[in-house]
């Protein structure tokens, strides 16, 4: 409980400093919310010309991007923090982290909040309601999923970002493959076999994060429900994992820093 | 004379640097292999069924290969560039008897050139391997490797102009967001350019983004000397527009330094 009270109130303080530039807070959620619109104009383009991707219509991609732009911003928003965890790493910058007694994955990830989070954020809510993609049944799954996609986008984060404590410096690696994720998660994710299908649900999670939320909301399960619940649990079970292991290996900087 | 030799030994210190981070390559090359791999299906389903594309499967390969080796091989510069005007390391940099600006090109120049030099063998001889032929002439390897570096070294041009934005912008990384999307769609990456209205493909190339990317691996496809040497031009054109954007932005922005104070 006490982890918990003390990860709301560094989310409290990372928002406040993220807002704090109103100017900037505001361009940059807009450019965000652009950004997103250009990449659902084309797929908008797309399914005007071929109504179906193996099945899948627009109302479906629609529901990929609310979900895939939902998870992505409310990580920016609440766990900004794993973004910079490789630079963190490289840098031997934990130190000041780690003298305090607090947990310390979840003090990195709320270290920071990323304004253009926001954008994202408000692009899945943009397109929840006018895109009409939601009824009073489907609500409340659309914000579960948004929530486990989230968590799976900060678990895969975590998990790349902690590259560095083997490989050393390849913080642009570990950027560049969550990039990936996220372009990957706003894709029909329906159209893998084989040996891709089990790559999109492990090393590349894009189908955690969009198929199981689409065919959710297209056709709910009870399997297919707790498969989602159980995966997110996986994912956040070997980022911890994955971050803690690494962490043995890590060697420490020798530069002061404080944290206020 | 003497200003060249300067910046070509950053880019020698640069270009080492980047070879000794093998892991960074092998990682980099893992990626990109999974990234062609994903690519190809996608095309594969919701392009080429669709009838969009005139290019057999081997073809189609090669083109995705050559898109994705020099997307994945240009470095993050914007971030460095911002990271030096938020940190306020550019104040220590200005002093050096180098411009800042070339000193960043030649850096990230000598990253881009390793990459593409690892990359590009390791996409070679996977989608080879993969296809098992050359869909094109020897003429035309050597005209994508070539074209390779021109598209690269644009998009880091351009990528250091949204870098600068940081004199103005708290994060860079939007403007990025935007370009990068411009580029997937526009470049023909994320689905082919003839998928699109042909209003939006008339736009698209009054871009850079057709050059560095789609418009680029089609030519080694089709080998053709008048679109080789259009597509030239319009590499070299594009650059120069942005090294002068860049060096007015650059001016306007150090104007702001000073006055803050840095």
């Amino acid at each position: 409980m006490k982890t918990f009270i003390f990860f709301i109130h560094l989310l409290k303080t990372g928002m406040k400093a993220s807002i704090s530039k109103r100017g900037a807070f505001l361009i940059e959620t807009a450019l965000m919310i652009a950004t997103n619109l250009i990449f659902f104009a084309t797929w908008w383009i797309f399914f005007r010309q071929f109504n179906d991707v193996a099945g899948w219509n627009f109302t479906d991609l629609m529901t990929i991007m609310v979900v895939g732009t939902g998870g992505y911003g409310l990580m920016q928003v609440c766990f900004g923090g794993v973004r910079n965890l490789s630079k963190i790493i490289i840098s031997g910058d934990l130190d000041p982290f780690m003298t305090q007694p607090k947990n310390l994955l979840l003090h990195i990830a709320g270290s920071k909040s990323h304004s253009k989070g926001w954008g994202h954020l408000m692009t899945a809510f943009i397109l929840l309601f006018f895109g009409k993609i939601a009824s009073l049944y489907t609500f409340p799954l659309i914000i579960l999923c948004i929530i486990s996609s989230c968590l799976v986008f900060t678990s895969v984060n975590v998990a790349a970002h902690c590259l560095p404590f083997w490989m050393g410096p390849v913080e642009s690696l570990s950027k560049k493959y969550c990039d990936a994720l996220f372009l990957f998660a706003l894709y029909p994710t329906n159209i893998y076999s084989g040996l891709l299908q089990v790559v999109m649900f492990t090393l590349i999670p894009a189908g955690v994060i969009s198929y199981l939320p689409v065919e959710l909301v297209r056709d709910f399960s009870w399997v297919q429900f707790f498969t989602l619940i159980l995966s997110t649990i996986v994912f956040v079970g070997v980022a911890f994992f994955i971050f803690y292991s690494g962490l043995k290996r890590y060697e420490s900087g020798n530069k002061f820093g404080m944290r206020v | 004379m003497f200003n060249v030799r300067k910046y070509y030994a950053i880019f020698g210190l640069s270009f080492h640097h980047s070879l000794k981070n093998y892991k960074a390559l092998i990682g980099l090359s893992v990626f990109l292999i999974t990234c062609l791999i994903i690519f190809a299906h996608l095309w594969k389903i919701a392009a080429a069924k669709t009838g969009v594309v005139n290019l057999n499967p081997e073809q189609l390969l090669w083109y995705i290969a050559f898109n994705e080796w020099v997307l994945i091989s240009i470095p993050e510069t914007q971030e460095e560039v911002e990271e030096d005007l938020r940190s306020g390391r550019l104040a220590y940099l200005l002093p050096r008897p180098v411009s800042y600006l070339g000193a960043t090109l030649a850096e990230g120049l000598g990253t881009l050139c390793v990459n593409l030099l690892v990359l590009g063998a390791v996409t070679f001889s996977f989608t080879w391997w993969q296809v098992g032929s050359l869909p094109f002439p020897p003429l035309g390897l050597i005209i994508v490797a070539v074209l390779g570096l021109l598209a690269g070294l644009l998009a880091l041009i351009f990528q250091m102009l949204i870098g600068i934005s940081a004199f103005w912008l708290q994060e860079v990384s939007p403007f990025y967001w935007i370009w990068e999307k411009l580029l997937f769609m526009f470049g023909g990456l994320m689905l082919p350019l003839t998928v699109y209205p042909q209003w939006m493909q008339t736009v698209a190339y009054f871009t850079p983004f057709p050059a560095i990317l789609g418009e680029r691996s089609a030519l080694a496809l089709d080998f053709n000397p008048f679109a080789v040497a259009g597509l030239f031009g319009s590499l070299i054109g594009w650059g120069i527009l942005g090294v002068i954007c860049l060096s007015v932005l650059y001016r306007k922005g150090l104007r702001i330094l000073n006055i803050e104070g840095g």
